[in-house]
């Protein structure tokens, strides 16, 4: 039997559209999170409402490709917090909610993130391993 | 051993230099169709004013009658295909004889006479917008709407009775009620289009337009620049607000007031930052020493939804990184970067602005 080549070329395509479409529907695997409490996948959608790619580019969301702060790539191997904080959730979860108050001269805004909030957001950072 | 019957159809397109060819496009283009059903946002087909309810009338009669054609253009080529089977050598050459009806009647009568009908739609469709109508002089223009590269000032010249002032981005308006808008620009050629109140209207150098708007929903409708104007026409929105009469009347008494001055420490200093500061050789916020006017009008900035002429939210974030470092944002804009601010001073200035409500 010979199958015409054009053909296997056209389902090979129309295999990797799918594909592509099935994974552009995937999100953050859920699991336990290294943040108490903190849900990753939500993380992700609160990092792009409250804007954290205005000036952060963060792996994994589009739009946040931010030239003025730090990228956030790898960042659950990082050990520093703005250069001064041992770089563990709680900590993490302290600097979200109100930079300022930890490093007085920041340029990071207080985004009036609740305690949750800034939970899910850890969350999310620390999946980037 | 084929699947298929020797002369079956889908073997003879296959095998069919045309039929290869057609399916190379066609497949493509199903593959992109369910996309057409993702813009809500600004869809001529997702009209709430009298003017785009009729041009919406006018894209469906077009879609639907496209659509026929299409249909019978593609059944007439299957049984084309079906009624001559074989390849094009069996066949004696197409030109040899019959075949002129079809050039007369469906190349050239029938498309006549659809095109002809929609085009006397058209005509009948523009004839009810006046849009530079001598006759809406006794009417006087609400609001003035000049375009720069990137963004729209917005000035409400006192309808009647109400207070002028200056604005930008951000369009409000009365629900159910036709506003007239004058179009100029400050530079060059921009189109005002927010597709779910009306059509496209140029702003012209030196030539004011009119358009009449009308929304008959509460809500927010993004418009965007559609006459190509540089490096950021793309990020060129803006967005009508239509407010029931009482928010409306709110909305115009707020807006007509100088900026609110400071209460917290932060925006305080923010203040002086910013009066001090370049910002005001481009900007004006009313009750202060900045009056610039290159750039968009800062008096009531913290009441907007968006900044950039519509294109980040206004939030902390956002406003941070807009005066920072604009160009990474949007670039090409005649916003420079600014980075000479202390985290502290931009901080600063941010409480400040965030506070013009």
């Amino acid at each position: 039997m010979k199958t015409p080549k054009g053909l296997v070329r056209w389902a090979l395509l129309l295999v990797a559209g799918a594909a592509s479409m099935v994974t552009a529907g995937c999100g953050v695997a859920p699991g336990p999170s290294i943040v108490r409490d903190g849900n990753a996948q939500v993380g992700k959608k609160l990092i792009v409402s409250y804007g954290c790619g205005a000036c952060h580019t963060v792996p994994g969301i589009y739009t946040a490709r931010g030239l003025v702060g730090p990228p956030l790539s790898f960042y659950s191997r990082r050990t520093m917090i703005a250069g001064e904080l041992p770089n563990v959730p709680d900590n993490l979860v302290r600097w979200l909610m109100n930079p300022p108050a930890i490093e007085p001269e920041t340029a990071m805004p207080d985004l009036g993130l609740s305690e949750e909030q800034a939970r899910d957001i850890a969350a999310y950072l620390y999946t980037l391993h | 051993m084929n699947i298929y019957p020797k002369y079956a159809l889908p073997n003879r397109l296959w095998n069919s230099r045309l039929g290869k060819s057609t399916l190379r496009l066609v497949l493509p283009g199903l593959l992109l169709l369910p996309l057409g059903g993702c813009t809500v946002v600004q869809s001529t087909l997702n009209a709430s004013g009298p003017a785009a309810h009729r041009i919406e009338t006018m894209q469906w009669w077009m879609l639907i009658l496209f659509c026929i054609a299409t249909v019978v253009m593609w059944l007439l080529y299957v049984w084309a295909a079906a009624k001559n089977p074989g390849s094009l050598e069996e066949h004696a050459p197409s030109d040899t004889g019959g075949g002129q009806g079809w050039i007369v009647y469906g190349g050239l009568l029938i498309p006549l006479v659809i095109l002809s009908a929609l085009f006397a739609g058209g005509l009948v469709l523009m004839q009810s917008f006046p849009i530079h109508d001598p006759s809406h002089s006794d009417t006087p223009p609400n609001i003035l709407v000049i375009g720069h590269q990137w963004w729209w000032e917005v000035r409400y010249l006192g309808d009647p009775s109400g207070p002028k002032f200056t604005t930008a981005n951000e369009i409000h308006i009365p629900v159910n009620q036709p506003i007239t808008l004058e179009l100029e620009t400050a530079d060059v050629i921009h189109s005002f289009w927010v597709p779910a109140l009306h059509g496209k209207v140029d702003m012209i150098p030196g030539h004011p337009n009119f358009i009449r708007i009308e929304a008959n929903h509460a809500g927010a409708y993004q418009g965007q620049c559609s006459s190509y104007c540089g490096k950021e026409h793309a990020l060129m929105r803006l967005l009508v607000i239509a407010d029931p009469p009482a928010q409306y009347q709110a909305w115009l008494k707020v807006e007509s007031q100088p900026g609110a001055e400071p209460a917290t420490p932060e925006a305080v200093l923010g203040k002086q930052v910013f009066v001090s500061a370049e910002c005001s050789a481009c900007h004006t916020v009313r009750g202060t020493p900045a009056s610039g006017v290159l750039g968009p009008d800062l008096t009531h900035i913290g009441s907007r939804r968006y900044l950039a002429s519509n294109v980040y939210p206004n939030n902390n974030a956002y406003l941070a990184a807009w005066i920072t470092h604009a160009q990474s944002l949007k670039p090409g804009a005649l916003m420079p970067d600014l980075p000479d601010y202390t985290g502290k001073q931009l901080l600063d200035m941010v409480a400040y602005l965030r506070q013009l409500k």
